[in-house]
């Protein structure tokens, strides 16, 4: 007799919470019924469940949830755009270089090694602070640019044992033009590791975004960012530690998820 | 006589660089003619496998000279399509050939689209034909490769390849993976392929049996050296080389070859094999004890 199938509840909860987060990611701060941008003096450092503000206020008296919201929004985007970019980049690389030994290959292969090199941390903020332009599109390009070749070695290293398989020898010897053998051979097999891969680096990026915008080099000046709100919160650690944890706990709350997510996709990968 | 269709001279092939250079295949030279089945045999690690990887474009020789039809062959993402498709290769592991996550008629039907043939009606068409020429019923043609047999997913790593109508056949070990039963089932369809397409073929084996009844000639490859070489008649039946004459007490049936005295009193003393203990597994393998049949 089959054993009955256990219930996936990690994969529901985490279903729920990506759900949560796209709920979020369109309506943003009005969840919270309050603008984010909205300041009242009178009300400032308002604790949690007063007045309303179900996180209480920050110094400005902005109500902190729409705040967190509006971040994670900011957040979820740029990580997500910064994947993609890095995504794109070191998946053409890596499989172009284990294509063969072109020319081509060996550049690209050196250029991965070269970029490689730098903390892409350190890059990010050198490239950032040099650019003297903080927004959406310069750090999303930033991170994506100074982060693909996490992915680029990851593919090239598979791609490369996949390109000796014999299916794809097989479909090789037919004549099928590159793109086809990638596309239809050797990028589905690719999909569990990068899935779990993609997964990873969003998490990433979110801790990446949130450093650069603590640092006061990522979002524009006044915007809700989680990174910007930890360094607001600075000087109040004490006096209001819901202006720390609020934001704190969020991002450990989606990096865990996102974690947990990863492990899952990777075990059943195997 | 039909002029050689694949000229092979002095084939040499290296893997790896400097210090760490090891020769696989030390200078081979062969033609083979349209229709012909050359078999290579040879121990695991004797350089057979390379030699015909080259001859499919897989393996770039470090010295030496393949032609096709007088042309020279290049390595396989330099050679033009209709040289491409003229040699076409069966696998060792018929899981490993075939995508798992395609179908058995998207897995006939891509080299056909490849090539350009027809539109999707005659497409399937023509792969309803590859499937019945290799003798694959056509209910499978919706399943994936892991709801098939081993046998079968060798007949449609065959089928894919014949559907490049090429003129030469590469089966790397395509038999060894399979069952006793399902061995001589598919040696037997290649057989009748070879005669019905007039197909050349290399068939790299070390089945003795499925050899003797399939190949016009054979070469016999030992560490990289090609140790002896010609029809089938003379090399199997009259083996001049110690190592072929091991390679086909190796293939023998253990209780035949223990049937002779002087080899049951080497093998149960722990020494060499004498000459003449091979001698009297050769007087076996006359007898007919290696191919299994009333020579």
């Amino acid at each position: 007799m089959r054993a009955p199938r256990r219930i996936p509840v990690l994969a529901l909860v985490l279903t729920l919470v990506g759900i949560a987060c796209l709920v979020i990611m369109v309506f943003g701060d009005a969840l919270s019924g309050h603008d984010h941008r909205a300041m009242n003096l009178d009300r400032r450092l308002a604790p949690p469940l007063t007045d309303g503000h179900l996180l209480g206020t920050d110094e400005l008296g902005r109500d902190v949830l729409a705040r967190l919201l509006t971040g994670l929004r900011w957040s979820v985007a740029t990580a997500l755009s910064a994947t993609f970019i890095a995504f794109m980049i070191g998946t053409t690389f890596g499989l172009v270089a284990a294509r063969g030994q072109s020319a081509l290959g060996g550049v690209m292969r050196l250029l991965t090694t070269f970029t490689q090199a730098f903390p892409p941390f350190v890059l990010a903020v050198t490239v950032i602070a040099v650019m003297g332009d903080a927004g959406f599109f310069s750090i999303v390009l930033t991170l994506g640019l100074v982060t693909w070749p996490v992915f680029s070695r990851v593919v090239y290293a598979e791609a490369r044992s996949l390109f000796e398989r014999e299916h794809v020898l097989a479909a090789e010897m037919t004549g099928m033009p590159a793109i086809r053998l990638f596309v239809r051979h050797v990028l589905p097999g690719l999909v569990p590791s990068l899935s779990v891969l993609v997964v990873f680096h969003f998490a990433d990026m979110i801790v990446a975004e949130s450093a650069l915008s603590f640092l006061g080099i990522g979002a524009p000046l006044g915007a809700a960012t989680w990174g910007a709100m930890l360094s607001e919160s600075r000087g109040y650690m004490l006096s209001a530690p819901w202006l720390t944890l609020s934001p704190a706990l969020a991002m450990v709350a989606i990096i865990v998820c996102a974690h947990a997510l990863g492990q899952h996709l990777r075990n059943a990968s195997r | 006589m039909s002029s050689p269709l694949l000229q092979i001279r002095d084939l040499v092939i290296d893997y790896g660089k400097g210090a760490d250079r090891f020769r696989a295949l030390h200078g081979c030279s062969f033609d083979l003619e349209p229709g012909q089945v050359m078999a290579v045999v040879g121990e695991s690690g004797s350089g057979k496998s390379s030699l015909v990887r080259a001859v499919a474009g897989l393996v770039a020789p470090a010295s030496g000279e393949m032609l096709l039809d007088g042309q020279v062959l290049p390595p396989l993402r330099q050679r033009p399509p209709h040289t491409r498709r003229m040699i076409q290769m069966v696998f060792q592991d018929p899981g490993a050939s075939l995508n798992p996550l395609h179908r058995v008629q998207a897995i006939i039907e891509e080299p056909l689209r490849v090539t350009g043939y027809g539109d999707a009606a005659g497409r399937k068409r023509r792969v309803a034909e590859l499937m019945d020429m290799t003798q694959l019923s056509a209910d499978l043609a919706t399943r994936r490769p892991r709801e098939l047999s081993g046998g079968q997913k060798q007949r449609v790593a065959i089928a894919r390849a014949l559907a490049m109508e090429p003129r030469i056949l590469i089966a790397d070990e395509a038999l060894s993976a399979l069952d006793f039963t399902t061995q001589d089932h598919v040696s037997r369809l290649l057989s009748d392929l070879r005669r019905d397409l007039n197909l050349a073929m290399l068939f790299v084996s070390h089945d003795m049996r499925s050899v003797r009844r399939m190949a016009d000639d054979v070469c016999v490859i030992e560490k990289g050296h090609v140790v002896e070489q010609g029809a089938v008649s003379d090399v199997l039946y009259n083996p001049k080389s110690a190592y072929t004459r091991l390679l086909l007490a190796a293939a023998l049936n253990p209780r035949a070859a223990l049937s002779d005295p002087r080899l049951a009193e080497a093998l149960e003393n722990g020494e060499a094999v004498s000459e003449d203990a091979l001698k009297g597994v050769m007087d076996i393998i006359r007898g007919g004890a290696l191919m299994g049949d009333a020579r």
